[in-house]
């Protein structure tokens, strides 16, 4: 627990006001994070005064990257801010986690007045030291949604897959993907389809089959030797996709690899560069 | 000689797939370790060749060096390590693909032979990796011949399973020098003394401090991966190792978990290095 109190989803140190952010993804390495400051609360009032500012927190930790954007607005009880991130720098999907932050230069003793600060009553009356980037607010870690590209498709360059056919493994790498490995002649279909886009949307939906299937079948044995499937972001990302549209998951013993690959049409895919 | 964007070449979705196969097959594993201690280098390139490790790209060599001096690379092979490669892309420093590519053009090379890969940890001069793999297929011992297998995809770059990605930072000897260069460098700079990036590189080789702390950067649950949070972590080790003939594992274990309960509600990579140091320091007494 902090030393002071924090407005949070997860949190019940205040009873006034909520901190609420959404989020637009602009392209594959920035998105737009929108914060605002709902009611009246502490929280607000130093955000006002200058005394605390919007920033997000960015961690890709497989890259060992992690670092705090604040946002170029302040002084208001919302802004947009745009967040970047680099592809040299971040080789797996980055998550995002909504701050507010006090100011890192100051530091605040103050008596909390639950009426006037909206804090709950356990807060009234005490005395409590707001250190410098102390962390106000923040929201949940939130995985920008261009972030998930779990379907790569590429060419079978040894030609060892017969016309009009494809295989589908699964790869560690860049947050997991599924890839599936085609025909050159499929790829190529798959890539400029025409007329024939319901094919290649039930082709894909295949593909996404065939790759849940072996994430039930790789990562919740008991004996697997893979690890845990949660320390792959993409997984994490499909895992809560399903849950939001109340699809069992792999997790469950209802999992049904179709009815999940079906739910989640339609199937985002990347066609392999290094094929090129 | 190749610019660092060339780098993104590497495919390291193709080399994680192609390495699972083989761990699963008893015939490629063996003939792996067939190539490995055969005097003729071109099989065991080839066989990485053909698991996805492209080889129409020259990049620098690594320094030619012993079995033993690779497993653990003295300051001065680091300094070189870090120096041929100081340009790599941190996204492409932290994939197995990248460091096997490196330690294939090795052996091409001739700068280390294939079956030093498999040298096990701590061995002595009579255990390397040549009589280590040949005592396995000798014997047919199945377990062998994996772990000989696995120790190899290991420490040429890394093997993605229950480490998860922190393979590539700590079971590659090479992987593993050019990352503790980079925040050794990083905790000197920001302290002001990039004269003393060798002392911290040292902190960092000392038992029980750098798995750790990469754990605690790279894994799922972590929190404390924020430069000048990382930077004030090594300094506090090299102080506490100062103050006290050395670090301890348990007590660096303490420091980072109480660290990571900090960056939690504290934004401390807005903050000084030295009010880090302070922060950190005032609770791991």
């Amino acid at each position: 627990m902090a030393d002071w109190p924090i407005l949070s989803p997860s949190s019940l140190d205040y009873v006034q006001g909520t901190y609420e952010t959404e989020n637009s993804d602009e392209s594959n390495n920035s998105t737009t994070v929108r914060h605002r400051l709902i009611g009246d609360n502490l929280v607000r009032r130093l955000v006002l005064g200058g005394q605390a500012q919007f920033a997000v927190e960015v961690a890709e930790p497989h890259s060992a990257f992690r670092s705090i954007q604040i946002a170029n607005e302040q002084r208001a009880s919302h802004t947009a801010q745009v967040v970047e991130w680099s592809k040299t720098t971040c080789g797996s999907p980055v998550s995002i986690r909504p701050l507010v932050v006090f100011d890192p230069d100051g530091n605040l003793q103050l008596r909390l007045d639950s009426e006037k600060d909206g804090v709950h009553n356990v807060w009234h009356g005490q005395r409590v030291e707001i250190q410098s980037g102390a962390i106000l607010a923040h929201d949940d870690f939130f995985f920008p949604a261009s972030g998930l590209s779990i379907v790569r498709l590429a060419i079978d360059e040894q030609n060892q897959i017969p016309e009009g056919t494809f295989t589908v493994e699964t790869s560690e790498m860049e947050g997991f993907v599924f890839k599936v490995r085609m025909h050159k002649k499929l790829f190529e279909d798959m890539q400029n389809p025409g007329a024939a886009i319901d094919h290649r949307d039930s082709i894909l939906t295949g593909a996404l089959i065939a790759g849940l299937s072996k994430i039930k079948h790789d990562y919740t044995r008991e004996d697997s030797e893979l690890g845990d499937w949660s320390q792959f972001p993409n997984l994490r990302i499909l895992e809560k996709l399903l849950r939001e549209k109340g699809v069992p998951t792999w997790e469950d013993d209802q999992f049904d690899p179709a009815y999940a690959a079906t739910s989640l049409k339609p199937t985002v895919f990347n066609p392999d560069q290094g094929n090129d | 000689m190749t610019d660092s964007l060339d780098w993104e070449t590497v495919r390291n979705d193709d080399l994680t797939i192609r390495q699972k196969e083989v761990i699963k097959s008893e015939e490629q594993q063996e003939q792996l370790l067939l190539s490995a201690i055969d005097q003729d280098t071109s099989e065991f390139i080839n066989f990485f060749r053909s698991i996805g490790i492209e080889g129409n790209r020259r990049h620098k060599s690594i320094p030619k060096m012993t079995e033993s001096e690779f497993v653990d690379p003295t300051w001065i092979t680091e300094c070189e390590i870090w120096n041929s490669f100081r340009d790599l892309p941190p996204a492409m420093a932290a994939t197995p693909g990248c460091w096997t590519r490196i330690c294939l053009q090795a052996v091409e090379e001739n700068r280390i032979s294939p079956a030093s890969f498999a040298r096990p940890p701590n061995s002595t001069k009579d255990a390397n990796g040549l009589s280590r793999i040949s005592a396995a297929l000798n014997n047919g011992d199945q377990k062998e011949i994996t772990s000989c297998t696995t120790r190899i995809f290991r420490v040429m770059g890394g093997l993605l399973g229950p480490r998860g990605y922190r393979t590539t930072y700590i079971d590659c000897p090479i992987a593993r020098s050019w990352w503790r260069h980079r925040v050794a460098m990083n905790a000197a700079i920001a302290l002001g003394k990039a004269e003393d990036t060798q002392i911290y590189s040292q902190v960092l080789r000392t038992t029980g401090i750098w798995e750790p702390l990469m754990e605690h950067i790279v894994s799922r649950q972590a929190v404390i991966g924020f430069p000048t949070v990382v930077s004030a972590l090594v300094c506090r080790a090299s102080q506490i190792a100062q103050d006290s003939g050395g670090v301890g594992k348990s007590r660096f274990l303490r420091v980072l978990v109480q660290a990571g309960g900090r960056c939690a509600n504290q934004a401390l990579d807005l903050l000084g290095i030295d009010q880090v140091i302070g922060l950190i320091s005032e609770q791991s007494l």
